[in-house]
């Protein structure tokens, strides 16, 4: 198995994911707020119907991509997922609770919309809104781990303080940047398709609150970034001088998280400037389409840049680590063509669910 | 700086710790966890299985009526279809929430599950992405382009493209749990610790590497320690690496032919028993004065009806494949303690009534006579041993699931007559919508049954032959705490699946009636 290939696989997979769950996320938590506002205005009701079907066809993607995350993992990289599994049994059962959650309240707000127990429906979107925030939750402790392996105590057996990985320092500033990410991410998402979904003033008049609260979470994680770096300084420095190094004035090797930090960054602070114009109403929503696309390209470059800096270790320890063709599979030999095939058909069923979902909506089939 | 830093961090993470302490389990505390989590990995098959049944065996059934109300022009069938459609789109979603729970369950709790995983089952699970996201991406096209095409044979080829992902995502995990059942492509090698196990297909393994697996694997859970613990870059570049490898051949679970029977066997039970609760549902509406779905009900239990003669057929031929594969399970299906006849089985499989069949006293025989000594113990005539004392679980369901299947299959002939003679009940035809509940109830144990059969018939082994429960075990005990959580989740998914399908079914959201 060509290491290669399999990080590529890997990364493919996880931005996919990653962008469609971001997007969840958000977008869920917009869907509820305006849900509860429709108590006292029902013509909203409709605004927050429109912003959960976006959820719903985005949550078939995440949901898909997550397996194959998972099959992928467990298939080409074999003894990480079983590291992972051992040190961070708990952090996994949280976002499996979390997923169970999710799944299960997305599908229950949508066909108990209209019930006359509105409190009900509303208890439902609560735990939908809420356990989308779940999942990374315990997501993200792999990715501290993978940073920072507290916890880990010996490779061979596999052992470790499982209460110890639970502390991990890069944990908090990490799993707090990613809830402001989401948070902005779905509401700038949700905020450009509603400032062109038709000449409705409610929806316009909510896609530029969405620009505002997504511009000030963005805000928001531009603050918590020092945070996350000073951790990522102290606590894996080999990744920290692959991220920051240009900026510190002692660049890393890795000169692709360093660009790519810079996109973030970069990005992200064009996507302040209009998200809060917008808001604001002191731009035509003519900005607004370039709120997605920007939130999304941040999102992007940013977890380049954070992941691509372990490179050539998967998990990172201070200034080295367990290099990351030692964690693949060798069990079998997989045919790189069956992986570059699965990538292929993959993406395409994706595209072709993408372009049918935009019929579905453009001819107001739901 | 860095020093307060670094104390932020462990306040901040006392105070977490002290929070969530109530959660993490106290090592004191945890009970037997390995028979935990046997029981929460059942429960959770079991009650994705809810979902899956719906999804597998009633999209199939959707086709089949859609066809029919489109080629006929037959509006109730079609509408019926449409309804059904949506049941199974909500039980698609709750089983995509149980499934990544037995998804989890098998990596997190059964760790060395891992193993089979990144081998013998990477193909079957690397093409199941595909069949599962072909599913999952027609689904909300199944749902909302009813009567939107010009041409109406358009979304019924989504409906069959549905279906075909369903079946196809059913048939590849019934291949990774047949090659559970039959390890199929080691070759000789369960034969030489079990002497009495057949030939399992060519080896294409490293068998002296799956040997010394299988040791080291003893030594250590004999020992006290979990086997889990050793999947690491150390220990497995020792056996592979430098060209060495586990499985060289990635296909080899598609040629078993217990796998092949099996994946017909399983796709026909979720069809049937769908099938019969769709039929259920009819007789309900007729009992209560809905007429119009006698035609309906009539086709549906005809599909049914045939389904299971069919079944008939292809159980037999599983029931051939557990003789020829998995000695233990046959010895205890027959409730053979010792050898002798089974002259049912004998007359269908061998057309003699007086076929001797190997009991546990054989087995046992040639266990103590041939069987591998691995760390001192004679491996295969304690295990043989274990396995027979299953036979006072294994027997009596297995007559049961029997004699409910054959019932069954009585009641589906029964519905042929009826349909076929149209003066057979000459004005009792509310028999027949009676019957409907029963059929369902025992459609719906038999593949509850079967399953356990299936499960509890391969013990003492997770993989037949080769590992044991407490060889593929996490280090990490299941307190009560987790297994109270696991299970309270799957209740509450499976209460609102059931709540949710009620009302879509009951009183539909507008945005459904028009969509």
């Amino acid at each position: 198995m060509d290491v290669g290939l399999a990080l590529i696989a890997l990364a493919i997979f996880l931005l996919i994911h990653l962008v469609f769950v971001n997007i969840n996320i958000g977008v869920g938590l917009f869907s509820f707020i305006v849900r509860v506002k429709s108590i006292e205005d029902r013509g909203l009701e409709e605004v927050a119907k429109k912003a959960f079907r976006i959820l719903v066809a985005s949550e078939f993607v995440s949901g898909v991509f997550g397996t194959i995350i998972t099959v992928v993992l467990a298939g080409l990289w074999t003894p990480m997922v079983n590291i992972i599994t051992v040190i961070l049994f708990f952090p996994l059962l949280l976002s499996l609770i979390g997923i169970i959650l999710r799944l299960t309240s997305i599908v229950g707000f949508w066909y108990t919309w209209g019930m006359e127990n509105y409190k009900l429906h509303l208890l439902i979107g609560f735990i939908m809104a809420v356990s989308g925030f779940m999942i990374p939750a315990g997501f993200r402790y792999i990715f501290a781990f993978i940073d920072y392996p507290m916890g880990l105590e010996s490779i061979n057996p596999v052992s470790g303080d499982i209460y110890k990985a639970i502390m991990n320092p890069v944990y908090p500033p990490l799993l707090i940047h990613t809830w402001l990410g989401a948070t902005a991410i779905g509401l700038l998402f949700i905020s450009t398709v509603f400032a062109f979904a038709g000449d409705n003033k409610v929806y316009l008049d909510w896609s530029r609150w969405a620009s505002k609260f997504g511009g000030l979470a963005t805000l928001l994680q531009l603050a918590i970034g020092p945070w996350l770096a000073y951790t990522l300084y102290i606590y894996s420095p080999y990744m920290a001088a692959n991220i920051y190094g240009v900026i510190l004035g002692s660049p890393g090797k890795i000169m692709l998280s360093q660009s790519m930090f810079l996109v973030m960054v970069g990005s992200g602070l064009i996507l302040i400037f209009i998200s809060l114009l917008y808001g604001m109403g002191k731009t035509s929503r003519t900005s607004a389409k370039l709120l997605a696309p920007l939130a999304i390209l941040s999102l992007i470059a940013g977890e380049v840049s954070h992941d691509y800096s372990r490179y050539p270790y998967m998990v990172v320890g201070g200034l080295d680590g367990i290099r990351m063709e030692s964690l693949l599979n060798y069990l079998l030999d997989i045919d790189s063509i069956i992986i570059v095939a699965g990538l292929v058909i993959l993406i395409i069923i994706l595209l072709v669910y993408l372009i049918l979902i935009w019929y579905i909506f453009t001819r107001r089939y739901i | 700086m860095e020093y307060i830093f670094v104390q932020f961090h462990i306040y901040y993470f006392s105070l977490i710790y002290l929070l969530i302490g109530m959660y993490i389990p106290d090592i004191s505390f945890t009970i037997d966890y390995l028979s935990t989590a046997l029981w929460l990995s059942a429960l959770g098959i079991y009650f994705h299985a809810i979902s899956i049944t719906i999804v597998m065996g009633i999209s199939p059934l959707i086709a089949i009526l859609e066809f029919i109300g489109l080629y006929k022009n037959n509006d109730l069938l079609f509408r019926l279809a449409k309804k059904l459609s949506i049941v199974v789109v909500v039980a698609f979603g709750f089983g995509a929430a149980t499934g990544t729970l037995v998804e989890f369950g098998l990596i997190q709790v059964w760790n060395t599950s891992l193993l089979i995983i990144a081998s013998f089952a990477f193909a079957p699970l690397f093409f199941e992405l595909v069949a599962f996201t072909l599913e999952a991406g027609l689904a909300i096209a199944l749902v909302y382009t009813w009567g939107r095409f010009r041409n109406p044979w358009m979304h019924w080829l989504i409906t069959v493209s549905y279906a075909f992902g369903a079946l196809l995502s059913g048939a590849l995990i019934t291949s990774v749990n047949s090659w559970i059942q039959v390890p199929w492509g080691v070759g000789d090698l369960v034969n030489k610790i079990y002497p009495w196990a057949p030939i399992y297909g060519p080896q294409v393994v490293d068998a002296q590497a799956l040997l010394e697996i299988k040791r080291a694997a003893l030594r250590i859970t004999e020992a006290g320690g979990v086997f889990s613990s050793y999947i690491n870059p150390d220990v497995l570049s020792k056996f592979f690496g430098e060209g060495r490898r586990l499985l060289y051949d990635p296909w080899i679970t598609f040629s078993s032919p217990y796998t092949i029977v099996s994946i017909y066997h399983q796709l026909l039970a979720t069809f049937i028993a769908g099938t019969a609760w769709v039929l259920a549902g009819l007789a309900y509406k007729i009992l209560r004065g809905d007429e119009e779905y006698i035609g309906p009900f009539k086709l549906v239990a005809s599909i049914s009806a045939l389904s299971l003669m069919i079944q008939g057929l292809v159980g037999h031929e599983m029931g051939v494949n557990v003789y020829k594969y998995q000695p233990t399970k046959f010895a205890l299906l027959a409730g053979l303690i010792s050898s002798g006849p089974d002259p049912f089985a004998g007359l269908t499989m061998f057309g003699d009534p007086n076929y001797v069949f190997d009991g546990f006293d054989r087995l046992i025989e040639e266990a103590a006579r041939g069987g591998m000594v691995i760390n001192g113990v004679n491996i295969a005539l304690r295990d043989t041993m274990a396995a027979m004392t299953n036979i006072s679980i294994i027997y009596p369901m297995y007559m049961t699931k029997i004699s409910l299947a054959v019932i069954s299959g009585l009641i589906g002939i029964f519905y042929l007559i009826c349909f076929i003679k149209k003066d057979f009940l000459r004005g009792r035809e509310r028999i027949q919508f009676l019957l409907a509940y029963p059929y369902a109830f025992m459609l719906t144990l038999v593949p509850i049954l079967g399953w356990a059969v299936r499960e509890i018939g391969r013990k003492p082994w997770t993989i037949y032959g080769l590992f044991y429960p407490e060889e593929v075990i996490t280090p990490i005990p299941i307190s009560h705490y987790v297994a109270a959580t696991i299970i309270g989740g799957i209740l509450v998914g499976i209460v609102l699946m059931i709540y949710t399908i009620y009302r879509v079914l009951v009183k539909p959201p507008s945005f459904l009636e028009s969509g």
